[in-house]
């Protein structure tokens, strides 16, 4: 069963189509790129997947579970890291994570034990006890990745993981989501860094004025458009949307 | 900058039990009402707005400045008594001084009058002109001159004071005049006038005061109580971007506003409890320490002035009250909750939310406001107006505690726009096009 699945997934917002008849298929297990210039509807594709958005049309699944119909079961099969990482900043980190532990029914000791390690992983022990705003960005990148991942989902949707972020922080993000994949889970990753995508992407597709246009391996793709790197790809079709 | 309970760093001290008890909560809804409360405590607009600005807003308002100028006060009233007439020096000392309560310097040379008032020397002079005793003394009329500034609230207040003790002395001399010729005082007051009261409560000078206030406080609560919470909860928490994070998490939109609503029910509580203290305080210095010593012990009628302190109606039963009014407080803060939701489901940022729900509470406030100068039999359908429904049975419970229908009345109306609030917010929190537009 694809961990994923849409057909014919569509949002219309007044007069623009920001994602238009779009299908997925993403397999179970598998780092899944999705690439696009700003404004691709790379963003509203997540947001109807991880179901703050209703689509115009169509329908998503996750893990067969209808996101329009079924929201809270897809829910928790899902961590998000979304674009603005939307850490309250008057919770401390550690209060943070509590909070979106437990509203995926982590019980009190899981959620200590997982917050400590998280936390140890990244770096973060030090700052637990820190209201959020006086953190800097990375370190709240850090904290909302955390976020994601805390209740173990079977898939992880992020959004520009590492953008706004210092080499440092953006190194151990990148880390952690190797490493998450490894233990068998999906990972679906919208990013403008291409290096980061090469890095680590099994598959992409990528996205142009609401429709995907290409998908498949990264090697596939740069065959396809007759490139030698990924970020060629891009530049054509960043180019295409200015001219 | 807001100001946190919290060391410069940023590292939570004060605040982090309270953090910590997250972890033991299992229920979505007390979940987000812990974490609205967390953050909301952590906010220094929460003390300030909900408990410390009510609770210290009215006694310094309402009573300080009274109680200041009453007699004992720390800025009484400054009266000269001008004394020309001699004679008149031990009728001044021992019947008119003492009873008025004021203390005044007694100067035997002449002063302008209208000078010293104008000039802030005295707030208020009493000219005591040659020939009074005599005059007294011989059966004629004796004429004193007060020179006082009506827009001076001391030099009303002395004036208030000297006027009453200058009756009873005028009372007391037409009594003997009276008899020096056999008759009665009866022959002096042709006509009498007794005032009756009529009212189902007794009317005690603070419950009357409370009569007046309380409901409409009750009322603006539904305004002031949670409402920079409740503007930030919903509005902040899209301006922030911190809803998108939320959303994704597995909740119903529907637990997450209860939740929010619990937080908002907590802070209004606290918000009506302070209202009340302050209000409890404030009734109480202001009987105690302006009103009771102003007056003279005994009435120019020879009546010992009674005054009582209660602010509860006499007859009232005092738990049926307190209910009355924690249900009203209750239903104030969540009907004005639940209108600053609605309101705020329309805007995108804090501010845009002021403005949008500044105008729909506006034409609430405006009736609630009004209805205090309209008479009671105009009542009913205001009884059925929003938020002054819930103002007129806290009145009705005070003064009007027999009548059911009006009781029944402002309470089913005031559920009913609850309940229609609610609802509405339900169905509005969390609208996409607001959210993610």
């Amino acid at each position: 069963m694809e961990a994923i699945k849409a057909r014919g997934l569509t949002k219309i917002f007044g007069d623009l189509v920001a994602v238009d008849h779009i299908d997925l298929d993403i397999p179970s297990g598998v780092v899944f790129g999705l690439l696009g210039p700003n404004g691709a509807g790379k963003t509203t594709t997540f947001r109807m997947i991880y179901g703050v958005l209703r689509p115009t049309e169509g329908r998503v699944w996750v893990y067969g579970h209808d996101v329009s119909k079924e929201p809270v079961k897809a829910k928790n099969l899902i961590g998000v890291l979304p674009e603005d990482t939307g850490i309250y900043p008057r919770l401390t980190a550690e209060e943070n994570l509590i909070y979106f532990g437990k509203l995926h029914g982590m019980p009190e000791t899981e959620l200590k034990r997982k917050i400590e390690e998280y936390l140890s992983i990244l770096e973060l022990e030090e700052k637990r006890d820190f209201i959020a705003e006086k953190l800097s960005k990375g370190q709240r990148k850090k904290v909302a990745f955390i976020r994601a991942i805390l209740h173990d989902p079977p898939i992880l949707l992020l959004d520009e993981p590492t953008s706004s972020v210092d080499v440092v922080s953006a190194r151990d993000i990148r880390n952690m989501i190797k490493d998450y994949a490894k233990k068998g889970n999906t990972v679906v990753l919208a990013s403008h860094n291409m290096l980061e995508v090469e890095q680590l992407c099994d598959i992409v597709s990528i996205m142009h004025r609401g429709k995907i246009i290409h998908t498949g391996s990264i090697d596939e793709i740069k065959r396809l458009e007759g490139v030698k790197e990924l970020e060629d790809v891009f530049v054509r079709l960043v180019r295409a949307e200015v001219f | 900058m807001l100001w946190r309970w919290r060391g410069s760093s940023g590292k939570v001290k004060l605040t982090k039990a309270l953090g910590q008890i997250g972890y033991g909560i299992d229920n979505k809804i007390l979940l987000v009402a812990w974490k609205e409360l967390t953050e909301a405590l952590r906010d220094r607009r929460t003390i300030l707005n909900v408990i410390l600005l009510p609770m210290i807003l009215m006694p310094i308002s309402m009573a300080l400045p009274l109680m200041l100028m009453a007699p004992g006060g720390a800025v009484q009233p400054i009266t000269v008594m001008v004394v020309k007439d001699l004679p008149s020096i031990s009728l001044i000392e021992e019947r008119i001084l003492p009873k008025a309560k004021i203390n005044a310097t007694v100067i035997y040379s002449d002063i302008n009058a209208t000078k010293w008032i104008l000039e802030n020397k005295a707030d208020l002079v009493v000219l005591i002109p040659e020939g009074f005793y005599s005059n007294l003394s011989s059966s004629g009329s004796a004429t004193a001159f007060i020179y006082y500034d009506p827009f001076s609230m001391k030099s009303e207040m002395a004036m208030t004071q000297l006027q009453l003790v200058f009756g009873e002395l005028s009372k007391e001399e037409i009594e003997k005049r009276l008899k020096e010729v056999n008759l009665s005082p009866e022959f002096a007051r042709p006509i009498q006038i007794v005032g009756k009261e009529v009212s189902k409560v007794e009317a005690t000078p603070a419950a009357i005061i409370g009569a007046m206030i309380l409901p409409m406080m009750v009322g603006i609560l539904a305004v002031t109580g949670a409402g920079t919470f409740a503007l930030d909860m919903i509005a902040g928490e899209r301006e922030r971007k911190t809803i998108e994070a939320l959303l994704t998490a597995p909740i119903t939109k529907l637990k997450l506003l209860v939740g929010k609503y619990v937080t908002m029910l907590v802070l209004s509580i606290l918000s009506g409890a302070s209202m009340l203290i302050s209000f409890l305080l404030a009734s109480f210095l202001m009987v105690n320490y302006a009103i009771a010593p102003s007056f003279p012990s005994t009435l120019p009628s020879g009546e010992i002035m009674n005054v009582s302190f209660s602010l509860m109606p006499s007859g009232l039963n005092p738990l049926l009250f307190l209910l009355s009014l924690a249900f009203a407080i209750v239903l104030a803060g969540l009907t004005g909750d639940a209108l600053i939701v609605v309101g705020s489901s329309f805007a995108k940022s804090f501010k845009e939310a002021q403005q949008y729900t500044g105008v729909v509470t506006a034409g609430f406030i405006i009736p609630l406001i009004s209805v205090v100068y309209l008479p009671p039999r105009l009542f009913w359908p205001f009884r059925m107006l929003p938020i002054t429904s819930i103002a007129l049975l806290v009145r009705d419970v005070m003064v009007n505690p027999g009548d059911k229908a009006a009781i029944m009345t402002s309470s089913a109306a005031s559920i009913l726009y609850l309940v229609l609030f609610l609802l509405l917010s339900a169905k509005l929190f969390g609208r996409e096009a607001v959210v993610f537009d």
